[in-house]
């Protein structure tokens, strides 16, 4: 319950911060160049090299951080639902083969596969979203198709089939809305890993480019100046690592809570 | 099933000095108002190479009542009353001694041998240890040991079991591999816990046989702990029948076949099914459901189910109190056999 | 266990195969030369380095020549790098890296396991609550934010351990960044651990054994560790793949100089044969691991030799 407060706390401090502050993200400030966080000038944690304002530019990383997340986990979402609904709607011949291409694509490493797509195509926000999307999917579709499985069983389908419905109205509106569970839970377990895998490439330079901000580009920036400005470092390291916390501590409830009537009957 | 053709053993119990004596022993778990109480002042006694039958429904706590006569409650259980065995107090004993009673003095049988083995130790290897940790052989002489143990069970192929894992053996099979690693160090005491619940009906038969056959060789006593009345007969020699945690009849086997006194002893040796009966006939069984642990006791624990039940009843909980010479029940209107 | 193991083996070799397809196609549909940055090029030397590189000739005569390159361990040379084919680049950074890795694998397995058995143990107890809290701190603390952390208590405070850089035969420089790439996967297998020891522990054979008068330790060691580490051998392959895709960041702050910083680097350059060689050797040796894994597991549950 705190940590799904705090994660609240921390998205409306992110999009109403910037605009409470008078500096803008990519203003800089040259009369303050690396200056300590304090409230006796209007750069509350202090600036960057550059004198661009660090509370603006943390919560404008955060923002893309949690953005992206969420895009990244929706289209994971998206995909992986239909694919594993199709799977475990269809059966047979068709399953397999679709099993078949998970099990190559999770086999491969993925992230070695992105890095190598920004390569090829250059370092864009898109590819981000659409590499990030296709690592998350896999196992949602997985998920999804065992959920469907066993869905499939059920008298409900049979009564829908016999009263001639077509395989995508079952799909969509007797079979997707029955994984609605799971598919959460999971999702919410997706999200922070996508924001720690943005972040992860960012930090490398091949995620958000300058002058935009994320939080993986501010710790990297903030590593290269620690012994100078530990600031730097430390706020946008300690607010990732709060925001995976919180998200993760909320997931694994999400989990638990369904479990539960599991485990009872 | 097959009690009505065997003969009914001789009552040596008077004669024979206690093996197992338990006292007003009682297992509760958990604290304050969710408080269960799996065992009530339980007292029992076996004699050595008795067999003693205990007979309930699942949830009665006759298992937590061996479980905790044993040690092997988990340390969220609280135990108090008295268990001697040969005369020395089992309850409070240090986990080394303890263990010097397990599996050489008192060994147990499990209900149900697909999971009661370790899936990646070899038959062999489970065996083997017992002797060399009890018997403080070496590996050779205790392997010789577990082969004639499990030639002895009737498993054929001994050589060749030892070297399997459990998974590659029946259940029937796994069954007599706990019952041959239960005799090994020839124990004064053998608990059998439903030991053939899990199992096909032939192979409960075969299995019972084997029972009885290694505790007439080996001179063993026995608890056997069974729903099922059917089984006892020929095997025990006296029976304790539990409801709700405590023991509401004890008497010796033929006395219990032949003239139940308490309610429910009687209904469920109703539901023993018989040849005698029609086929058609539907199988007795007792309505409604046993007591919830957690909901305090006012009155008898069977009353709500039971067919004799008079105001009394759910006012005034029966002590379990001497009916006649060698029998106890503890009801306020037991069957009248006289 | 033979058939097992050429079963896995046979699934791992198509997936090489098809990465190494995908690359090579990928990198030439791309638009865009590895030269194209360099603006200022004349038409004709972009032609001769286009030839010298053999970029002039037909896609397939290229593909084969790869995979035959590729088939006797030659990766091409360096774009960027122009001294060095990719191959000399691999088999310096490699020694470094696997060192690195296998520490930090090595280590998190460990006390990793030896730590969730403790709690396990302890289980409810306090010190158990602790580790386990600190555990779920240690899971979600990425390593490039634990790196440049740890480097600045024992590197600019403490002055104990150098902040960063390399020198060879050097083991001071390797405490860092093995502790920033064990923790993560330390922390989560000892909460896998502790999980599946406490279950194991519940479990009727552990009844058994406890029946049979076994003495704890023998109970623990023999009975219940194997079968407590199955969930733990399941989380190898991703524990592997971690400590690879952690090793990239940690390499490239510390200045470790590995196969995962030249990675980085051939990204940042577009070095094209350079990060395809990297990705190929990535592959095969997560796809290797897989099956070291796969073995170990068969080894810890005998029920799995059996299917195929």
């Amino acid at each position: 319950m705190t940590a799904l407060a705090l994660i609240g706390a921390l998205i409306l401090l992110t999009l109403v911060g910037p605009l409470v502050s008078p500096n803008g993200f990519d203003h800089l400030d040259w009369s303050h160049v690396a200056a300590a966080p304090g409230f006796a000038q209007s750069h509350w944690f202090g600036t960057d090299r550059l004198g661009r304002d660090l509370f603006v530019r943390t919560l404008q990383g955060a923002r893309v951080s949690l953005a992206v997340g969420l895009t990244a986990t929706a289209i994971s979402v998206g995909v992986g639902v239909l694919y594993g609904s199709v799977c475990g709607y269809f059966g047979g011949r068709v399953d397999q083969i679709m099993m078949r291409i998970i099990e190559i694509l999770s086999g491969l490493p993925l992230i070695f596969f992105v890095i190598f797509l920004t390569v090829i195509v250059g370092r864009s926000v898109f590819l981000l979203f659409a590499a990030i999307g296709a690592v998350g999917w896999l196992t949602m579709a997985r998920i999804v198709r065992g959920q469907t499985l066993s869905i499939r069983q059920k008298e409900f389908i049979e009564a829908a089939i016999s009263s001639g419905a077509t395989a995508p109205r079952i799909i969509f509106k007797h079979i997707v809305p029955n994984v609605i569970g799971p598919v959460i839970v999971y999702a919410t377990l997706t999200i922070p890993q996508v924001i720690l895998f943005e972040s992860f490439l960012s930090f490398l330079g091949l995620g958000v480019q300058e002058p935009r901000a994320s939080l993986g580009t501010l710790i990297a920036e903030g590593a290269a100046e620690m012994q100078a400005a530990v600031w730097m470092l430390l706020i946008p390291g300690a607010l990732l690592t709060l925001l995976l916390l919180c998200l993760n501590i909320v997931g694994d409830g999400l989990r638990d809570a369904l479990d539960e009537p599991d485990r009872a009957g | 099933m097959r009690w009505m053709s065997l003969t009914v053993p001789v009552d040596h119990a008077i004669s024979a000095p206690p093996c197992l004596q338990v006292e007003a022993l009682s297992v509760r778990f958990g604290g304050g108002a969710r408080e269960i109480a799996a065992v009530k002042e339980v007292s029992l006694r076996i004699g050595a190479g008795e067999c003693l039958g205990i007979v309930g429904e699942s949830g009665s706590g006759k298992t937590q009542l061996f479980t905790a006569i044993m040690g092997l409650l988990p340390q969220t259980a609280r135990t108090t009353g008295s268990v001697r065995f040969k005369g020395g107090e089992m309850l409070g004993m240090s986990p080394t001694d303890l263990n010097r009673l397990r599996g050489r003095e008192i060994s147990m049988v499990f209900q149900d041998p697909m999971t009661s083995l370790t899936p990646h130790l070899r038959i062999g290897t489970q065996l083997t240890e017992v002797l060399m940790l009890h018997a403080r052989m070496d590996a050779a002489a205790a392997r010789q040991r577990a082969l004639q143990m499990l030639e002895r069970v009737q498993i054929t192929r001994a050589g060749q079991r030892m070297h399997q894992y459990p998974h590659e053996l029946s259940g029937g099979m796994r069954q007599r591999v706990m019952i041959a690693m239960a005799c090994l160090c020839n124990p004064s005491l053998l608990i059998a816990d439903e030991p053939t619940t899990a199992l096909d009906t032939t192979v409960q038969a075969q299995v019972l046989l084997l029972l009885q056959s290694m505790r007439r060789e080996l001179g063993t006593a026995m608890a056997l702990i069974t729903h099922d009345f059917a089984l006892l007969a020929g095997l025990a020699d006296h029976v304790l029948v539990m409801y709700a945690g405590r023991v509401v009849e004890a008497a010796c086997a033929a006395d219990l076949f032949d003239a139940p006194l308490h309610p429910y002893s009687a209904g469920l040796l109703a539901c023993v099914p018989r040849w005698s009966q029609a086929r058609a006939s539907r199988l007795p069984s007792i309505a409604g459901q046993p007591p919830d642990p957690r909901e305090p006791e006012a009155g008898c624990a069977f009353a709500p189910r039971c067919t004799r039940a008079q105001a009394l009843c759910s006012q005034q909980r029966p002590e379990l109190r001497l009916h006649s010479s060698s029998r106890r029940v503890a009801c306020h209107y037991p069957h009248d056999h006289g | 266990m033979i058939r097992y193991f050429a079963s896995r083996l046979a699934w791992g070799l198509p997936t090489l195969f098809v990465i190494l397809t995908v690359t090579f196609f990928l990198i030439r549909i791309a638009p865009g030369g590895p030269f194209d940055e360099e603006q200022t090029l004349p038409a004709q030397i972009k032609r001769n380095l286009d030839a010298a590189y053999g970029l002039d000739q037909p896609l397939w005569v290229q593909y084969g020549r790869y995979l035959r390159g590729v088939a006797h361990g030659d990766f091409g040379p360096s774009f960027k790098y122009k001294d060095f084919t990719v191959t000399e680049l691999i088999s310096q950074g490699l020694p470094v890296s696997a060192t690195l890795g296998s520490l930090a694998m090595a280590l998190a397995l460990i006390i990793g396991v030896l730590i969730g058995i403790l709690a396990a143990l302890r289980h409810q107890r306090w010190g158990d609550q602790a580790v386990m809290a600190a555990a779920v701190i240690g899971i979600t603390v990425p390593s490039f934010v634990l790196l440049p952390f740890l480097a600045l208590i024992f590197g600019v405070y403490l002055r104990w351990l150098p902040v960063a850089g390399w020198e060879p035969g050097s083991a001071r420089h390797y405490v860092l960044p093995v502790i920033a790439l064990t923790l993560p996967p330390l922390a989560f297998i000892s909460r896998l651990t502790r999980a599946s020891m406490l279950e194991v522990l519940r479990s009727p054979y552990i009844r058994t054994a406890r029946a049979k008068g076994l003495p704890e330790r023998i109970i623990l060691w023999r009975h219940a560790l194997r079968p407590a580490l199955v969930p733990v051998a399941g989380f190898l392959a991703p524990a592997v793949a971690a400590i690879m895709t952690g090793s990239l960041v940690v390499e490239s702050i510390s200045g470790l100089p590995g196969i995962g910083r030249y990675l980085v680097q051939g990204a940042l350059n577009r070095d094209y044969t350079l990060v395809m060689g990297m990705v190929v050797v990535y592959s095969a040796l997560l796809i290797a691991m897989g099956l070291l894994v796969d073995l170990l597991y068969a080894w810890l549950d005998p029920r799995i030799r059996f299917q195929t």
